[in-house]
């Protein structure tokens, strides 16, 4: 039986393009343009000449990459530690990609007082990233009760279900734009290369190899 | 065999019988070699294993209260319980013991881990016999043993706790957080690593950098040895004479450096690895030098072994319609 590929999970939608894209400006692809179609495990072309075996991507919902790495079904993956540090996936983390890092921020509606989260008697925070946040609260000594959203936390400030919101900012249009301004920034997130934490022998070549490129384009925030 | 990736149970009693051939034959083999099985208790008085157990550990153990209020643990980990046994063994009888041992473990893991609540074991202990020889004898040991269950070529990833160790303590005496260290380097994360080094000397910074390396070689243990601390320094010339020693019987090729080997179970002091083969997605088995945790039991002596679950080689054979 003829080895499997290497295997790159990748988020599907903003990260997959500027993952091809730095991957291709790394070498390790010919082409930053990959169309799919509906196919969900797609072959990169060029990447065996670098790689020294063939490189597929998994195109995955965010939240399930580090999954699949995990478990060695990919052998690596692309992911944000906003994602990994609210589950307990037992992956290394050997690259940190020049792009996709964001704030995490406390926000409220622009039209309302400010709340002093110190000191309010309760306060309702909305949030995807309900991990971060208790740990938050409990550092800050914030009494919070803690509201799970999975997407579009914006609405849970700007329709009153929560007062406040902790999400991650890029920009701040999307918070503008919804009627909500930052209170506070209180961390930080970047985008991360994982590896399988039982890799051996080509696979862990390869990867190695893959870690050696990116780290080649001398952009990682630790050639700043 | 061939091992393909192999994801679903194999039926109970075909699981059964491969579970109970492939743990006779182990047994059998490590007999040859003077390994002579043990049995391992199920429960023990967790105030006799505490100071032993590393807090990782600790968490991982089912521990309850009997009739009489004694807080009791379920065999979770091992090499502590076969410690134990064999502290009272040496209180008699000194001169190496070998030891090995087959039996099934339970320990507390989180809902997405990727071991399973309960596991099948086996592994093999030699007591009493101190430096380099006796770490050759597991290590080549643990590669055999795979061989005889039938897994060829697999990886050994050798590496030495002090050498993390030495330098973590080397930075936080520099002013850097140890537990943000000991997470960066267990995550291979170098720009964590950095973080987490703050205004650490450029030197030291550049002797702990390869503990974040995949694939390390014969160089960074140079950097090592050139800007870490004494200790460091120790596990790294320990850690050259392994590997020479490995290359010498011919095992060589089977050996990659792994820098970033902590001392995770709370009592390893020494050589420390982990078993790996590109068929399989998790561990096969690990094993290291531990000569201080039969001194938590009354009798200080030099201890070394390895263990393995045998349930991915189950899973393995099975799915090579491998029936009995």
């Amino acid at each position: 039986m003829s080895p499997r590929p290497l295997r790159l999970a990748i988020p599907k939608g903003r990260l997959q393009s500027k993952t091809l894209a730095f991957l291709a400006k790394a070498g390790v692809c010919t082409s930053a343009q990959l169309d799919p179609g509906r196919r969900l495990v797609v072959d990169v072309p060029g990447a065996e000449a670098h790689l020294g075996m063939p490189l597929q991507l998994l195109l995955l919902k965010t939240v399930d990459v580090p999954t699949y790495v995990a478990h060695g079904v990919a052998d690596v993956g692309v992911c944000g530690t906003d994602v990994l540090d609210e589950g307990d996936a037992q992956v290394l983390r050997p690259y940190t990609f020049p792009f996709g890092g964001c704030r995490l921020a406390v926000a409220a509606r622009t039209d309302a007082s400010d709340v002093d989260l110190s000191r309010a008697p309760m306060v309702r925070i909305a949030t995807k990233y309900v991990r971060a946040t208790r740990t938050l609260a409990s550092s800050r000594g914030w009494n919070a009760e803690i509201v799970q959203l999975s997407g579009s936390v914006e609405l849970g400030a700007a329709l009153g279900l929560a007062d406040v919101i902790v999400d991650l900012v890029e920009t701040g249009g999307t918070l503008k734009a919804n009627g909500l301004h930052v209170l506070q920034y209180v961390g930080e997130t970047e985008v991360k290369l994982l590896a399988a934490p039982a890799l051996a022998g080509a696979r862990r070549r390869a990867v190695a190899k893959l870690v050696a490129a990116l780290d080649a384009t001398k952009e990682g925030p630790n050639d700043g | 065999m061939t091992t393909p990736r192999f994801q679903v149970s194999p039926p109970l009693s075909t699981a059964v019988r491969l579970r109970r051939a492939l743990t006779t034959r182990a047994l059998a083999a490590l007999d040859t070699k003077g390994y002579a099985e043990i049995e391992v208790p199920l429960l023990a008085p967790y105030e006799d294993l505490r100071t032993a157990l590393g807090p990782e550990i600790s968490a991982q153990l089912f521990r309850f209260v009997d009739r009489d209020g004694t807080l009791l643990v379920l065999r979770g980990d091992l090499t502590p319980l076969v410690a134990r046994q064999l502290a009272q063994v040496r209180s008699q009888k000194q001169g190496p013991i070998r030891v090995s041992y087959a039996t099934r473990v339970a320990r507390v893991q989180s809902a997405f881990a990727r071991e399973q609540v309960e596991s099948n074991e086996l592994g093999f202990e030699c007591v009493g016999v101190q430096g380099l020889d006796a770490d050759v004898e597991v290590m080549v040991g643990a590669l055999s043993l795979l061989e005889e269950l039938g897994v060829q070529d697999a990886e050994l990833s050798l590496g030495d706790v002090r050498i993390s160790g030495g330098l973590i303590d080397a930075a936080v005496a520099a002013g850097a957080e140890r537990a943000a260290l000991e997470v960066a380097i267990a995550h291979r994360d170098p720009v964590a690593l950095t973080r987490a080094l703050g205004d650490a000397p450029k030197g030291l910074a550049r002797a702990i950098a390869p503990t974040c390396e995949l694939a390390p070689t014969a160089q960074a243990l140079e950097c090592i040895e050139a800007a870490g601390s004494q200790r460091a320094r120790e596990g790294a010339a320990a850690l050259r004479a392994r590997v020479r020693a490995l290359q010498d019987v011919g095992r060589g090729e089977q050996v990659v450096l792994d820098l970033s080997a902590q001392n995770d179970r709370g009592y390893y002091t020494g050589m420390r690895f982990v078993m790996h083969h590109p068929s399989f997605d998790s561990r096969l088995g690990s094993g290291g030098r531990y000569d201080e945790l039969l001194s938590h039991f009354g009798q200080p002596c030099p201890a070394v072994g390895f263990g393995l679950s045998v349930d991915p080689l189950v899973f393995a054979a099975a799915g090579q319609g491998v029936t009995s």
